[in-house]
């Protein structure tokens, strides 16, 4: 791996102060330099660096995408997820793995997998070079009870290989399913606690006893692992809080007591809300039979308007809201995740700036790496985005994959930055 | 898809005659031209390679090849490997066959079910890069012989290598079976291999009724047979 110095770039480093002109430079997989400069000044060059003149340039960490299903393939129901054999699957997962890295996602957060083993498989593969793709936690399935969200099996069709989640009755089975996961290698566990309007289960409808829950995050906390819920229902997110549900998604419906309990534990969770599918299903996904009056009957844009209501407080409150979230349906296609930051400055109140950092600074605890990632500062992991434009002025620009000039991971680059004759004169902002 | 000349290199033809100096067309997937001049004019915003007189000739055909096999020791280690892993094994494989100049590869069975025909079919759509591949079944063989990886106390058919049939009908299924998934070929252990000593090389376990019935059903469907025979 050479080492890697960039400079002349404009360095957004994570810590939420407005960016300045400097060099980084990058040795082994780790920010060895941060150093700030003049403009047009030249600190002096290190032997044997690669060097990349930015020309002005942002620099940034990459990207941490908090609710991430590469076994979601891109259709528009659940069923024809599970229809996909296993050995089209895993390929599919190492495919939508790479996009992500092209992206700018050099971290994924699994929040539940289609097969029992695919988010484990692609994870153990990225690590060890077999694939390309972001560093990645693996999740297990989508742990729901017979006829809740997840349960896709049909009464003549009862074998547990048509359903999408892992489907248990009781403590002791809930208490075998969390062993089984643990034994395959997975991260987090997954478990659906709110309905799902799209597949008949009112989103504000809950499932699962208390007793079931408690069993599951009991076990997975005693093999070290992580727990996370499907909880669009006010109760749902209530629960999580109770027993100790370390990432919500979606949290959708919430009350007065519900905001005051999230703020109250605000460094013990992380909420992503996954608005992208919120707001795809309301308005864009007419192709597929999801017109908005078809939409509307189901609930979804009650649920938009309560879930923008609920970020917006949670914001003010200074609850952790992440991006990224169900990606990987027909009208959310993987790979257009960062339209959850634009959803995020237009649609809940944040600046440009609270975005870029729901995206990094946020991303290093939910990545379980403290501050290692999501900081451009000496130490941390060279995972670094070179960008054409300034995202804190248009955040949009972030979903445009050639103003992502170059991605670097672990001090590798995924995508080199082009040279210099390709491209036109640039003038730092 | 561009277009490409190369140009001064020494061509082979794949005829049998001696290499010759010259240049070559390559028109999207199609060579359209080849020239004994070494100063053939460019087309209009086609690459130039010069060649240096270095020598071009059609990619290598492998005649025998296992995607699925794993750099492993035993037959037993192959099988060991979980489906999700063998996939990506076979994909990583495909990819170091093309770089190592095989352009065509005939499989010659494969070590679960699907993994051929997956491959196959992921490289034809553009998904993954690989040489044109034919995809094999599995290798089909009879109890006890080459193949049979299974066990007294572990009887599974997933514990097998091979898929075992035991009888003219038993056969006619397992290879309609690879039929419907795809295959372009069927595998058939007609022979032992020394390197399982209880079914040695110069041993032939399988039955004329059940090799024919093996090659009714290929022969029906257009598809070809294949034969481990030593």
């Amino acid at each position: 791996m050479a080492d890697v110095h960039y400079t002349n770039v404009r360095i957004f480093d994570g810590g939420g102060e407005a960016p300045f002109m400097g060099e980084v430079l990058v040795q082994g997989d780790r920010i060895a330099r941060v150093a700030r400069s003049g403009q047009g000044v030249r600190a002096a060059p290190v032997g044997g660096a690669q060097v990349v003149d930015g020309a002005g340039a942002f620099l940034m960490p990459g990207l941490v995408e908090a609710h991430t299903h590469f076994s979601w393939n891109d259709q528009p129901t659940l069923d024809a997820i599970q229809r996909m054999p296993p050995e089209e699957h895993i390929l599919w997962c190492a495919q939508v793995a790479e996009r992500y890295l092209d992206m700018g996602w050099t971290s994924c957060v699994g929040a539940a997998t289609a097969k029992p083993r695919l988010d484990v498989v692609i994870r153990n593969a990225i690590n060890d070079g077999t694939i390309v793709g972001p560093r990645y936690l693996a999740a297990s399935q989508e742990i729901t009870v017979p006829g809740g969200l997840g349960d896709t099996t049909a009464p003549h069709l009862p074998q547990s290989e048509f359903a999408f989640g892992a489907i248990v009755s009781g403590v002791e089975e809930m208490r075998r399913c969390v062993r089984m996961f643990v034994k395959w290698g997975v991260d987090s566990l997954k478990i659906n606690l709110s309905g799902e309007s799209i597949t008949g289960m009112p989103s504000d409808h809950c499932q699962f006893t208390d007793a079931e829950i408690a069993v599951c995050v009991e076990e997975a906390k005693a093999w070290g692992k992580r727990v996370s819920a499907h909880a669009r229902s006010c109760n749902s997110i209530k629960r999580c809080v109770r027993h100790g549900i370390e990432v919500i998604y979606h949290a959708s419906f919430t009350d007065t007591e519900a905001l005051d309990l999230l703020e109250e534990h605000k460094m013990e969770h992380f909420i992503a809300p996954g608005l992208a599918w919120l707001v795809n299903t309301c308005h864009h996904a007419s192709e597929w039979g999801l017109t908005p009056e078809v939409t509307k009957k189901m609930g979804y844009h009650r649920e938009l308007d309560a879930a923008l209501e609920t970020m917006q407080a949670l914001r003010k409150r200074g609850v952790r809201i992440l991006p990224g979230g169900d990606y990987g349906f027909a009208w959310t296609p993987h790979g257009t995740n960062a339209k959850d930051l634009e959803y995020f400055v237009k649609l809940v109140g944040m600046s440009p700036m609270e975005a870029l950092l729901s995206a990094t600074a946020w991303g290093g605890p939910m990545m379980r790496q403290g501050k290692s990632i999501g900081y451009i500062r000496e130490g941390c992991y060279a995972d670094l985005l070179l960008i054409d434009g300034d995202p804190l002025v248009d955040i949009k620009i972030l979903q445009d994959k050639s103003r992502i000039l170059s991605v670097m991971k672990g001090g590798e680059f995924h995508r080199a930055p082009p040279v210099r004759s390709m491209r036109t004169t640039r003038w730092a902002a | 898809m561009a277009t490409t000349l190369f140009t001064n290199v020494r061509i082979l033809d794949g005829a049998g005659t001696l290499p010759y100096a010259g240049s070559v067309l390559v028109q999207d997937n199609r060579i359209k031209s080849v020239s004994r001049s070494g100063a053939a004019l460019a087309p209009t915003g086609a690459t130039v390679i010069d060649g240096a007189g270095a020598t071009l000739m059609p990619g290598m055909c492998e005649a025998h090849t296992h995607f699925s096999w794993n750099d492993a020791a035993t037959l037993s280690a192959i099988q060991t490997m979980p489906l999700e892993e063998h996939v990506l094994w076979c994909r990583r494989v495909a990819k170091r066959y093309l770089l190592a100049g095989f352009t065509s590869c005939v499989g010659a069975a494969c070590a679960k079910p699907r993994l051929d025909v997956v491959i196959r079919n992921a490289i034809n759509s553009g998904q993954i890069p690989g040489p044109r591949y034919l995809a094999a079944s599995q290798e089909i063989t009879v109890p006890g012989a080459l193949g049979d990886e299974t066990l007294p106390h572990l009887p599974f058919p997933e514990f097998s290598f091979g898929v075992n049939v035991n009888s003219a009908d038993e056969m006619r299924k397992a290879v309609r079976m690879f039929l419907k998934y795809g295959v372009d070929s069927i595998k058939l252990n007609l022979s032992g291999d020394n390197f399982t000593p209880d079914s040695p090389a110069e041993t032939t376990w399988m039955s004329d009724a059940e090799v024919a019935a093996a090659m009714d059903e290929v022969r029906v469907r257009g598809k070809r047979g294949t034969a481990h025979a030593r």
